[in-house]
């Protein structure tokens, strides 16, 4: 199964729900720090450092800090996760 | 355990705090939670941790950390860890960018915090030092030493302003090399200067300073997933932030270890766990044991643990064997690494294991909280982690060869310093037994205690006792009249400003117990009041305290002073001592919340009518 914005949004979902301790948080590409109250400098490094793991990826130093939303985020993992991945 | 089924169980405890079971999460948390564990998780660790209420039992540690790089992450997991150890820590983190500054100023946020632990981590980017290939190894040595000299006015001014203890790192290594092989034997290559560095730190630490290995966290992460450039150039973070939780337990085991925290007994069970087999079943030639890659690994595992026992680690045995069956191989099997000498305890029946170590501890006077409990069994750890949750009981791998990294790396028996003491403590319970029958074969007390030929010797505060001293006082829990907790720093500010510091050290024909017993006493008006009296519990009953009231009283006289007074606050762990001073002659003068007051008139004192301790007197 070739990866979709669709499947690598919704297992980023599951990194933020283990993230954020909120089973029912839902994202959207719109999604940005401003609609999740716990979303701070300091999470936002955890939830790097967890999807990097979750998605066996490696972002570079520069991308690190230019997530502003979850698109910008689906995006930037479609284009480093190989056609392989399964989610 | 597999990391999403990790993920499944912490929703059970958030669950489990949300319903109020709060001691089951504590329990829950506890089993799951592993130094190893990636950064998410131990975040999550931190954040359920916080989310339950202050464990009452919990011992305060107020602690500042200063660092040369982020350590917001770090702050958090490290208070989980020291929480997991019983300590609540009270934890200011100065912000990134103002070492040493913060240390220099009196007037920091630092110093208005009053802590009494202070953690400074640097790490290899901030070690300034070069050197080209002409540099002699002098001038390199002068070089690092007088680097070492900058940090170690740092250290003093933190000591002298507040009496705190320091904990400082050595340098991880990077895994980049310039030189290649070179640079593991040149000393002037960027590698060797580190490692030079690192010797250089560890032989000129000052007392009340500590060296956390960071190194070693950084080497048995594996050197090249720990230097993360990444989140250095986004964020300073100095290492890669999965390895947080290792940077966390290493500092928490060695602030506990500072604290005299540190576990005293390791209970081995024997089938499957020193050797291969059931010995009931497969007899002696049958038991995997020296041959074999399983058999190797299990003399390995005993080698190990002999090492434990050498530095004097406490064993004991806890088997569901019949008695017979469970000794043969001790006394029988050539590979055997481990004796029946070695043990303090030694229990084969087929009673619950639970049972055991309630026996054990009782024969040995020692808290279950400094026991170990190793045991290939799942279902035998998982009774004792229930029945006995302040047992430390690790989980086992179900291959022999990982047994000795299971145990190691949890570090249960850290320790700050090694004393004479500790040396010889697993002699002394040995040696216990020899005196067990001594006290058999003589009908009545006076006689047994002349029988061991007590020699004591007194003294006061020196650096040749001041570890012991500090260590005697803050790992005691039974023979502790107040309970007080003091840091070598502040007991030789203490002593100098006028505390009387006592101590006695005992040998008897069958061994040296070394420093066993100590008083702190400070004189104010006609009183001498005694702030501290400790006592190992190793020499109960053998008359040492009435040996302490004599100096106690000599002290009290040698200042013109008639008056002793002492409290006793109670504590769940010391109600062997709530009597002591009425039988030692004192009449009570007072009580509040912390506890009772009493005083002795000196010239009312009369010494105990037999005294079976020779007392040699050192210059104090």
């Amino acid at each position: 199964m070739i990866p979709t914005r669709d499947s690598v949004r919704e297992h980023l979902q599951g990194v933020f729900r283990d993230v954020f301790e909120d089973d029912s948080l839902v994202i959207s590409d719109e999604t940005t720090a401003r609609e999740i109250p716990d979303w701070d400098s300091i999470t936002h490094i955890t939830l790097v450092v967890a999807a990097e793991r979750a998605f066996s990826i490696q972002l570079r130093a520069a991308e690190v800090g230019k997530l502003a939303n979850v698109g910008q985020m689906v995006d930037l993992l479609l284009s480093r996760i190989g056609t392989s991945w399964v989610g | 355990m597999d990391l999403n089924d990790k993920s499944q169980k912490l929703r059970e405890v958030k669950v489990l705090i949300h319903n109020g079971c709060h001691e089951e999460a504590r329990q829950q948390l506890r089993s799951l939670a592993h130094p190893g564990d990636p950064l998410a998780f131990q975040m999550k660790y931190a954040s359920l941790w916080r989310q339950l209420p202050t464990d009452p039992r919990a011992r305060v540690i107020r602690a500042a950390l200063i660092a040369t790089s982020s350590v917001e992450h770090l702050a958090q997991i490290w208070q989980f860890w020291l929480a997991q150890d019983g300590f609540l820590c009270e934890l200011y983190v100065a912000p990134f960018g103002v070492f040493p500054q913060e240390i220099l100023d009196s007037d920091s946020p630092l110093y208005h915090h009053h802590p009494d632990l202070v953690w400074i981590l640097e790490g290899h980017r901030d070690f300034r030092i070069s050197a080209t290939i002409q540099d002699s190894p002098e001038q390199i040595d002068q070089q690092i030493q007088d680097y070492l000299g900058v940090r170690s006015h740092y250290w003093e001014l933190l000591i002298q302003r507040l009496g705190c203890e320091v904990m400082v790192c050595n340098v991880d290594l990077p895994a980049t090399r310039g030189f290649g092989n070179l640079e593991a034997s040149a000393m002037w290559s960027p590698a060797g200067l580190l490692r030079r560095y690192n010797t250089l730190l560890a032989q000129h630490t000052p007392p009340g300073v500590i060296v956390l290995d960071l190194d070693h966290v950084a080497s048995c992460y594996g050197r090249r997933l720990w230097h993360d450039p990444r989140f250095w150039y986004h964020s300073r973070h100095a290492f890669a932030l999965d390895a947080t939780g290792e940077v966390a337990f290493a500092a928490a085991r060695l602030a506990g270890a500072l604290r005299g925290l540190t576990r005293k007994v390791l209970v081995l069970d024997l089938d499957n766990t020193l050797w291969g087999g059931v010995i009931g079943d497969d007899g002696l030639s049958g038991i995997q044991l020296g041959d074999g890659p399983d058999g190797e690994a299990f003399v390995t595992f005993q080698k190990w643990i002999k090492q434990l026992r050498d530095r004097g680690i406490v064993l004991a045995v806890s088997s569901k064997n019949t008695e017979v069956n469970a000794r043969e191989p001790f006394q029988k099997h050539p590979a055997m690494v481990l004796r029946l000498s070695d043990l303090a305890a030694f229990k084969a029946d087929w009673r619950d294991k639970a049972t055991h170590l309630r026996e054990i501890a009782a024969e040995l006077e020692l808290g279950l909280d400094s026991f170990v409990f190793v045991d290939d069994n799942p279902a035998e750890r998982a009774l004792i982690r229930r029945e006995l949750p302040q047992v430390h009981v690790p989980e086992l791998p179900s291959d022999p060869a990982f047994y000795v990294d299971a145990l190691s790396r949890w570090n249960y028996f850290e320790v700050a310093t090694l004393s004479r003491e500790d040396r010889l403590r697993a002699d002394a319970y040995a040696a216990n037994a020899q005196r067990s029958s001594l006290q058999q074969s003589v009908s009545d007390l006076p006689s047994f205690l002349m029988a061991l030929r007590m020699v004591a010797q007194v003294g006061g505060l020196s650096n040749m006792t001041l570890p012991r001293i500090a260590q005697l006082i803050n790992k005691s829990n039974q023979f502790h009249l107040t309970t007080t907790r003091y840091t070598e720093a502040k007991l030789v500010q203490m002593v100098a400003d006028g505390t009387v510091c006592r101590w006695i050290q005992l040998r008897d024909q069958y061994g040296d117990h070394g420093l066993i017993s100590v008083v702190l006493a400070r004189a104010d008006g006609d009183g001498l009041t005694i702030d501290t009296w400790v006592m190992s519990c190793r020499v109960l009953s053998r008359g040492v305290e009435h040996l302490m009231m004599r100096v106690l009283v000599e002290a009290a006289k040698a200042r013109g002073i008639t008056r002793l007074r002492g409290q006793y606050r109670p504590t769940p762990r010391n109600g062997l001592v709530a009597e002591l001073y009425p039988s030692l002659g004192f009449n009570q003068v007072g009580a509040d919340e912390s506890g009772s007051w009493w005083e002795l008139d000196v010239n009312n004192w009369a010494p105990a009518q037999h005294c079976y301790i020779d007392c040699l007197q050192e210059q104090i």
